[in-house]
């Protein structure tokens, strides 16, 4: 079968090498922050700092964008915080939404789920969008803030001298090496880390033997987005097939190799197509078909212990590697770079001590570690790592059908918001006090709500009330916040601390709140009563609420954030 | 039974069955079956257990 390539729809500009002023070969001028890996990480980490006025270059081996099949599922944590960096436009518009998935085993669909999506929220659960164009949406927003983001293309790093109290790289292009001095550096270069292995950081975990061919076509098809798993498929026997719709006409297709297949020979075309073919005839879709990539994929279940090293912070793959059946890999990756972005601006900017820092590492290895507790679980199940496993999924899969209540070991445990329960910057003093609202250390609940601009309102979500600064929700009657609280922030802010009191009303015609409650749902959902005060930190996740404002406690509970 | 608690359960039986090995696997699984009739109680119940784990599989090839 010859079946020629076509290419993807997507053609990536090709960028110059920049170099800055140089002198002896040095760069001329020492950085606050250098993001080593345009990737969707290193951008965000980037965006992220931009945010909070930190100025940062961003150091690119490749000339472009990346090419190939990578990331491919964007999920709702991921756009709130892309909303954030105000980016989240493009992804909304070109990403394939998808609420749910099907199961099936041979013959039978075993599985429906649905992912959690209900009136509350503002984002759709999931959404399919290549890297490619993760990676540009995100490098556009990056060009729209070339005040403070520079980025550097066909820049590789070749050796780095990391300090204590700064950092030195030496960075080769195609007009000739250089070197530069970094106050810190974010270390985003992706699963095979030059700056990782340079150091010696070693990864722990599992790696899997399981091998997954990873092949992307353009097929003609109007089938709806969702996560399509075959569990020995008369296609494909003994195998596991996922199925994922993306954007523009392109299906990725990842077919698991059976115990003893040469993965060489496997991802030949020829050895390929066939299977693809049998896919698509078992899927009944007709539709003209050409193959655009094929790749090979191994699940690996691994993280650095501590994400900080000296002045250099991991995150992302460089950082850690998830299996892919839970989607948690760049989304984790995006959660890690809004973990980071806010403590390094605040520690550059002098306001916070480098402790912060340390609890970016804590609290992004313990999100690691569940994150990979459930990639894990699902990998059990996708790419069973021994007998025992593979005769008790089949068991599972045939008993499915007849007996519901075994399903949920099926699901593939989807990505979900990560909470800091135990993190040191909690302040949980009165959390028995609550009996409903995000804990300390949970991503605040999304709610819809009207929001007060100037003159005017309009529909919008709790979470677009969030900006790069530590925010105090205060829920009133009126809007009328205490001069006492006012007075607090104003000293905040004179101390140079990024902070804001947010407003919240009941009712509508309250002229000094930012937002007030048109579902009716939104004070139940807090446990607030007027008076209630939820501390958000600029990632969006809860520190520390209490049911009345009291100035010495907010300002002890900032001091604490700031100076743990 | 939660979710959870079901998930928990089910990787705790593979892993013990992983480390005794295939060859032990036939007899754990007896044992676990022996165990379970007993703990649930009911004649009916067990009996339709038999038959439910039983159906469709005549067909599969053993091993």
């Amino acid at each position: 079968m010859n079946r020629p390539f076509k290419p993807y729809p997507f053609t990536a500009k090709q960028h110059p090498a920049s170099l800055p002023p140089l002198q002896g070969g040095v760069d001329q001028a020492r950085h606050p922050v250098v993001v080593v890996g345009g990737g969707p990480v290193g951008y965000c980490a980037a965006l992220g700092l931009a945010s909070h006025g930190v100025p940062v270059v961003l150091l690119e081996a490749d000339d472009s964008v990346c090419f190939g099949s990578r990331a491919i599922c964007i999920s709702r944590r991921s756009l709130e915080i892309i909303s954030r960096l105000g980016a989240a436009d493009g992804f909304l518009k070109q990403g394939l939404p998808w609420t749910g998935g099907r199961s099936f085993y041979r013959d039978d669909e075993v599985l429906h789920f649905r992912m959690p999506m209900d009136e509350n929220q503002k984002h759709p659960p999931m959404i399919n969008l290549a890297q490619y164009s993760i990676e540009q949406l995100l490098l556009d927003a990056a060009e729209q803030r070339s005040d403070l983001v520079e980025v550097r293309w066909q820049n590789r790093v070749t050796a780095i001298d990391a300090r204590e109290d700064g950092t030195r790289l030496t960075i080769d292009t195609p007009a000739g090496a250089y070197t530069m001095e970094s106050d810190w550096v974010v270390a985003a270069d992706g699963g095979r880390s030059f700056l990782r292995e340079t150091l010696g950081l070693k990864l722990k975990g599992t790696s899997y033997e399981g091998r997954y061919v990873i092949v992307d076509i353009v097929l003609d098809s109007a089938r709806p987005a969702e996560r399509l798993a075959y569990f020995d498929p008369p296609c494909n026997p003994g195998s596991t097939v996922l199925v994922h719709k993306q954007p523009g006409g392109v299906w990725r297709v990842d077919y698991q190799l059976r115990d003893g297949e040469d993965p060489d020979e496997a991802i030949k075309p020829e050895n390929v197509m066939p299977r693809v073919e049998s896919l698509l005839g078992m899927m009944g879709e007709t539709g003209a078909w050409s193959p655009v990539w094929i790749g090979i994929y191994k699940a690996n279940a691994l993280t650095l212990d501590d994400y900080r090293h000296r002045r250099v912070l991991f995150a992302g793959d460089a950082a850690h590697l998830l299996p892919i059946f839970g989607v948690r890999g760049a989304n984790s990756g995006i959660d890690d770079a809004d973990n980071l972005a806010w403590k390094l601006a605040l520690v550059v900017k002098g306001i916070a001590s480098t402790q912060l820092l340390d609890s970016y590492s804590a609290e992004r290895v313990a999100a690691a570690r569940e994150n990979l507790s459930y990639g894990t679980k699902s990998t059990e199940f996708m790419a069973p790592p021994s007998f025992a496993f593979e005769l008790m999924r089949k068991a599972v899969l045939g008993l499915a059908v007849k007996f519901p209540e075994l399903r949920s070991l099926i699901n593939p445990r989807q990505s979900s918001a990560i909470a800091y329960t135990g993190s040191p910057l909690n302040v949980a003093a009165q959390e028995a006090e609550f009996g409903a609202g995000p804990a300390c250390g949970h991503v605040l609940t999304e709610c819809p709500l009207t929001i007060v601009d100037g003159a005017s309102t309009r529909a919008g979500h709790l979470t677009e009330l969030i900006g790069p600064v530590i925010t105090a929700l205060y829920f009133t009657d009126d809007g009328v916040v205490p001069d006492e609280l006012t007075s607090c922030g104003a000293a905040m802010r004179a101390r140079g601390i990024p902070f804001a009191i947010v407003a919240l009303a009941r009712q509508a015609g309250a002229a000094k709140a930012r937002g007030w409650d048109s579902s009716g749902r939104l004070f139940a959902m807090y446990d607030a009563a007027p008076g209630t005060l939820y501390l958000v930190r600029p990632d969006g996740h809860v520190f520390g609420r209490r049911r009345r404002f009291d100035a010495a406690a907010l300002t002890e509970a900032i001091d604490h954030l700031l100076q743990p | 039974m939660t979710e959870a608690e079901l998930d928990a359960a089910y990787t705790h039986l593979c892993k013990t069955m992983t480390e005794l090995g295939e060859a032990r696997a036939p007899l754990f699984l007896a044992r676990f079956a022996l165990l379970a009739m007993v703990r649930i109680g009911n004649v009916a119940v067990v009996q339709e257990m038999t038959d439910a784990a039983a159906a469709d599989i005549a067909a599969e090839a053993a091993g």
